[in-house]
């Protein structure tokens, strides 16, 4: 009886040491979940969205020149259920740009803008960061400025 | 029984708390040194027009726009706080300051990605951005102390029109 009390607090002991040391309690906080990423622009009506984080259901996205685009980007988990993370201050959205001179992602809270600085094309892509490091990034998706 | 348990069981529930504040304790500080002196967190870019651009941790509020051979009058104010990644309002002006009054050891370097586009001239309190042709590219701003890089904001891009 000691014994396994003993050998199973030691296991206790070692499984906290080894989680301690890539996740020290006090800065861990819960993963974005997500599978699909929604677009949308600022009337609600959904521009595109990804399809098991592979391809983009409508593959390009168009921009006028020097018209910035308002757009509201929603993680989607696995089930297609909307993941709210509004509440999340440690959870942002970043834009990755092949030519990163045509284009710029201005977060704000709870939306986002697209500004288009020239005419040309190249591809972007959203990642859902979450302190130092992304949780979900999406495949590229083809940006047409004209 | 209980007894024996209990004396079995005490230096163990001890290590587990020294562990437990162990994993709790703050990582950051083992591994980040401050460097001494000025603490700059974000960039303001005030245009003599009034308008202004501001960095705020990854991305930009704002985008300078000139005409192709027009040129851009802008400070260059910083702040030492840095808003929350969800706040993106502009840093309360009483906070900002630029590094007129600074050791004469600080300086800001400026590097435009396509210099064909624009080119920079100033120092490190100001300066103007030259539009040179109809195109977009965009700019850095890195502050050293001598050759200690201490802030480096994100890169911001810009616009030059065709000229009228």
């Amino acid at each position: 009886m000691m014994r396994r009390l003993r050998a199973m607090a030691v296991c206790v002991l070692v499984a906290c040491g080894l989680t301690a040391c890539d996740h020290p309690i006090g800065i861990v906080s819960a993963h974005i979940e997500a599978a699909d990423l929604v677009v949308r622009d600022s009337a609600g009506v959904e521009l595109t969205r990804t399809s098991f984080n592979r391809r983009w259901m409508v593959d390009s996205l168009v921009l006028r020149d020097g018209a910035s685009l308002r757009v509201t980007i929603t993680p989607v988990d696995f089930r297609g259920a909307e993941l709210d993370v509004s509440e999340r201050r440690d959870v942002s959205y970043r834009l990755d740009a092949e030519r990163a001179e045509l284009v710029q992602w201005e977060p704000q809270r709870g939306f986002g803008w697209l500004h288009p600085f020239g005419r040309g094309e190249t591809r972007v892509r959203f990642l859902i960061w979450h302190g130092d490091h992304a949780d979900f990034v999406s495949p590229w998706l083809r940006v047409v400025i004209r | 029984m209980f007894t024996s348990v209990r004396r079995v069981m005490r230096p163990v529930v001890a290590m587990l708390a020294m562990a437990v504040m162990a994993a709790c304790g703050d990582k950051e500080g083992v591994t980040a040194p401050e460097v001494e002196g000025l603490r700059i967190r974000e960039v303001i870019l005030a245009a003599d027009d009034g308008t202004f651009a501001f960095s705020h941790r990854d991305h930009w509020h704002g985008a300078p726009v000139m005409r192709a051979n027009g040129t851009r009058g802008l400070t260059l104010h910083f702040t030492s706080t840095q808003l929350a990644p969800d706040d993106h309002d502009v840093p309360p002006v009483e906070s900002w300051f630029t590094l007129a009054t600074a050791p004469s050891d600080y300086n800001v370097r400026v590097v435009i990605e396509d210099t064909t586009v624009a080119r920079w001239s100033g120092d490190r309190v100001g300066g103007t951005l030259h539009g040179l042709r109809d195109g977009a590219s965009r700019v850095s701003f890195v502050v050293r102390r001598g050759s200690t890089t201490i802030y480096e904001a994100p890169p911001l891009n810009f616009r030059v029109q065709p000229a009228p």
